[in-house]
C-alpha cells in the first residue's frame, strides 16, 4: 500500500507552502485542525485526501488566507501571510493564488469571458487591458470553450462550467493553484477532461497545484499524496 | 469605476424583470407628485387665462361650471340651450355686446361652434390661410383641427350625424371649409367655426331643397293648400349649401327662439356689467349670467384641495414603495451571499462588492428619475392637450 503521508521535499527555498505548529478551530464547534509541519515544494503536484470534516478544506482556506489561525505560521512564497492584514492577505490571493471550487462559484448573471475576468473586475491590484482579454481567449481555446465567451454560465454544462472556473483561476497567472475536490460534481469523462487541464496547465506553467479529492483512482496523478487523517486532533 | 459600473449594469440586466420593477417605481414616485404639480400649475394658468379673457356668459340655468367649460374650451356635455332672444336682450339693454355659441355639433370630434363674426375679433383669431365665413355652410377652422382632419380652404367637412336612428333629427351637412387659423395654443385651435345660422340649419331648423313650384317636382307635391305645399317624402333635400342652392334654404319658426347654448358678453365699463348682473337676478329668470373667473376660481380650489389630497396619498404609497423597495434590495443582498463569499475567497476588495451593490441602487435611482424627468418634460409640453382631454 502507499503511503500518502507527507515527505519533506528539498530545502527551505524550494517551498511554496510552509506551514508550522498552526493550530485552528472554529468559534463555534469542536472541530480543531493541528498541523505541526506541512510543506509544499515549488511546481509540486499535491492531493489531499481525507474523510469528510478532517479540515481538508479548511486547510485550503487557511492556504489561501481566507481565514486566519489561532496560533503558527503560513509562508506562501516566502511571504508570511498569517502576518497580513485582510486588505494585504486579498492583494496577495488575487495575484498569487487560484482557486477552484467543488461548486464551480461562477456568477450567473455574467458571461463565460466576463466570469474568468472576474479577479481584473473585483480588484485594483490586477489591471484589464487587452493583453489579458486576448490572454483569457487563448485560455478559453486551449480548453475548448472559445465559442461560448458571450454565453451565460447558467447555459453551460457542468463539465463547461467546471471549465470556465479553471480558467478564472488560472488567468491572473498565480504560482499556487488551490483546488476544492473540482472534479467532485463532474461525471467520470469530464473529471478526466479538468484533470487534463489541470495537470497540463501547472507543468507548462510551472505552477504548484494542491488539490483536495475524494477520487482515489486519480491519486496516481499528483507528485504526492497526503492523508488528513493524520492532522486532526481527537477532540 | 467602469468595472463597478459595468459588473452593477450586468446585474441589472440579467435581472430585467426586477430591475423593471423597481425602475419603474421608482419613476412613478417622483413623476405622480411632480407631473400632477406641473398639470395643475398648467391648468391653472390655462383655465384662469382664457376665463379672464371673458368677461360674462349667459346661459341657460344649470351648473354653471359646465356652461363656462362649454363656453371656453367647447368641451365637456353640451349645457341646456337658451334661446336666441336672449342675446338680442343683451344688445337692447346697451350695456354690453353679446356673442352667441350654439356648440352641440361635431364633426369627426372637433368641436363645430356656431357663431358670429365678433367672436374671431373678441379672441384675437387671425386667418392664417383663405378667408372670413361669409356664407351660410361655409367653416373657418382652426389651425390643429384642420391638420388633424387634413383640410385645405376649398375642401369640405361633414357634420357628425346624432343618430343614426333618427330618421327626423339631425342630418349631416357638408360644409365647405373657406379659411383656417393661424394656432393660438388655445381651444380655438381644435373648433370649426360657421355662422350661428349654419349650426341652426344643422340642427334641422333651416332647411333648403328643390322649389316645389316647378312643374319638374309635380309628382312629390301631395297637397296645395293655399301658400302651403305639402310634399312627399321622396321630396330632394340639400346636405350642402352651394351658390346654386343657396336661396333655396329658409328658416321655419322665430329666429329669436332659435337655440344657444351660451353667449359671451361683453360689457361697456365695470358699472354696465354690474347693472347687467343686476338683471339676471330675478326669481323667474330662466337665464343665469356669471363671472368665468369665480367659476374656475372655485373649480381651481376645489383642484387644488384635490391635488393635496393626492400628494399626500401618493407620498404614503411612496414611502410604502420605498420601504418594499428596500427590503427587496436587502433580500438581493442576503441571496447574493454565496456570490460576495465568492468574490471574498477569490481575493476581491472589499469594497468593491458593496460599490457594486451601491452602484446598482444608484442606476436604478439614476434610471427612475431620469424617466420621471422625461415624463414631466413630455407633461410640461403636452400639458394643455393633457387638461384638454381631462375637461373633455
Amino acid at each position: 500500500m502507499e503511503d500518502y503521508r507527507i515527505g519533506f521535499i528539498g530545502g527551505e527555498s524550494y517551498l511554496l507552502i510552509s506551514i508550522k505548529h498552526l493550530g485552528f478551530g472554529y468559534p463555534e464547534g469542536d472541530f480543531i485542525l493541528q498541523i505541526p509541519e506541512l510543506s509544499v515544494g515549488n511546481e509540486e503536484t499535491v492531493a489531499i485526501i481525507g474523510k469528510s470534516g478532517t479540515g481538508k478544506t479548511t486547510l485550503l482556506n487557511l492556504a489561501a488566507g481566507i481565514i486566519t489561525p489561532a496560533s503558527g505560521t503560513i509562508k506562501i512564497n516566502n511571504e508570511e501571510i498569517t502576518r497580513f492584514d485582510d486588505a494585504s492577505r486579498r492583494e496577495f490571493r488575487i495575484r498569487n493564488i487560484g482557486l477552484v471550487f467543488q461548486e464551480f462559484e461562477l456568477l450567473e448573471y455574467l458571461t463565460v469571458l466576463d466570469n474568468i475576468l472576474l479577479p481584473y473586475r473585483m480588484s485594483p491590484a490586477l489591471a484589464l487591458d487587452a493583453s489579458v482579454r486576448d490572454r483569457a481567449r487563448k485560455l478559453t481555446s486551449l480548453v475548448g470553450i472559445d465559442d461560448k465567451l458571450m454565453r451565460n454560465v447558467g447555459r453551460l454544462s457542468q463539465g463547461e462550467r467546471q471549465r470556465v472556473a479553471i480558467c478564472r483561476a488560472v488567468l491572473p497567472e498565480p504560482i499556487l493553484l488551490l483546488c476544492d475536490e473540482p472534479t467532485g460534481n463532474l461525471d467520470p469523462t469530464n473529471t478526466d477532461r479538468v484533470l487534463d487541464i489541470l495537470f497540463e496547465y501547472v507543468k507548462s506553467h510551472h505552477t504548484t497545484l494542491v488539490c483536495v479529492t475524494h477520487e482515489r483512482e486519480n491519486l496516481n496523478r499528483f507528485d504526492r499524496t497526503i492523508d488528513f487523517a493524520d492532522y486532526q486532533e481527537d477532540p | 469605476m467602469s468595472d463597478v459600473l459595468y459588473m452593477a449594469w450586468r446585474y441589472l440586466v440579467y435581472h430585467k424583470v426586477k430591475t423593471t420593477i423597481l425602475i419603474a417605481s421608482i419613476t412613478l414616485i417622483v413623476y405622480l407628485p411632480v407631473g400632477l404639480n406641473v398639470v395643475v400649475s398648467q391648468s391653472a394658468v390655462s383655465l384662469t387665462d382664457r376665463a379672464k379673457e371673458t368677461p360674462l356668459i349667459i346661459g341657460a340655468k344649470g351648473s354653471s361650471l359646465e356652461l363656462v367649460l362649454n363656453s371656453l374650451y367647447f368641451e365637456s356635455s353640451t349645457p341646456e340651450s337658451m334661446v336666441f332672444g336672449e342675446s338680442t336682450r343683451i344688445f337692447d339693454s346697451e350695456l354690453a355686446i353679446a356673442i352667441p355659441l350654439y356648440t352641440p355639433f361635431r364633426a369627426r370630434a372637433h368641436p363645430i361652434v356656431g357663431t358670429t363674426i365678433d367672436y374671431f375679433d373678441f379672441r384675437n383669431l387671425v386667418i392664417a390661410e383663405g378667408r372670413q365665413i361669409a356664407l351660410l355652410g361655409e367653416c373657418v377652422v382652426g389651425a390643429k383641427a384642420a391638420n388633424h382632419l387634413e383640410v385645405r380652404p376649398g375642401d369640405f367637412i361633414v357634420s357628425s350625424p346624432e343618430s343614426v336612428f333618427d330618421f327626423a333629427g339631425v342630418y349631416p351637412l357638408k360644409m365647405k371649409v373657406v379659411g383656417i387659423l393661424k394656432s393660438h395654443e388655445s381651444p380655438d385651435d381644435h373648433a370649426i367655426f360657421v355662422d350661428i345660422k349654419t349650426t341652426w340649419v344643422i340642427k334641422g331648423l333651416a332647411h333648403g331643397h328643390e322649389d316645389l313650384s316647378k312643374p319638374e317636382a309635380a309628382s312629390r307635391v301631395l297637397q296645395i293648400s293655399g301658400g302651403n305645399i305639402i310634399a312627399n317624402a321622396s321630396v330632394v333635400q340639400y346636405n350642402e349649401i352651394s351658390p346654386a342652392n343657396i336661396d333655396a334654404f329658409h328658416f321655419h319658426g322665430d329666429p329669436s327662439a332659435f337655440p344657444l347654448t351660451a353667449a359671451i358678453v361683453v360689457p361697456h365699463d365695470e358699472k354696465s356689467a354690474t347693472l347687467l348682473q343686476g338683471h339676471y337676478l330675478g326669481e323667474g329668470e330662466q337665464v343665469q349670467i356669471i363671472e368665468p373667473t369665480q367659476v374656475m376660481d372655485d373649480l381651481l380650489a376645489t383642484v387644488l384641495a384635490v391635488q393635496n389630497y393626492v400628494i399626500t396619498a401618493v407620498v404614503l404609497v411612496s414611502l410604502s414603495t420605498l420601504a418594499t423597495m428596500a427590503l427587496v434590495f436587502m433580500l438581493s443582498w442576503r441571496s447574493r451571499q454565496r456570490e460576495i463569499e465568492t468574490i471574498h475567497k477569490i481575493g476581491g476588495a472589499k469594497g468593491r462588492v458593496l460599490a457594486i451593490v451601491a452602484s446598482e441602487i444608484v442606476v436604478v435611482l439614476a434610471m427612475g428619475i431620469g424617466f420621471a424627468a422625461v415624463l414631466t418634460g413630455l407633461t410640461a409640453i403636452y400639458g394643455s392637450e393633457i387638461i384638454r382631454v381631462i375637461i373633455s
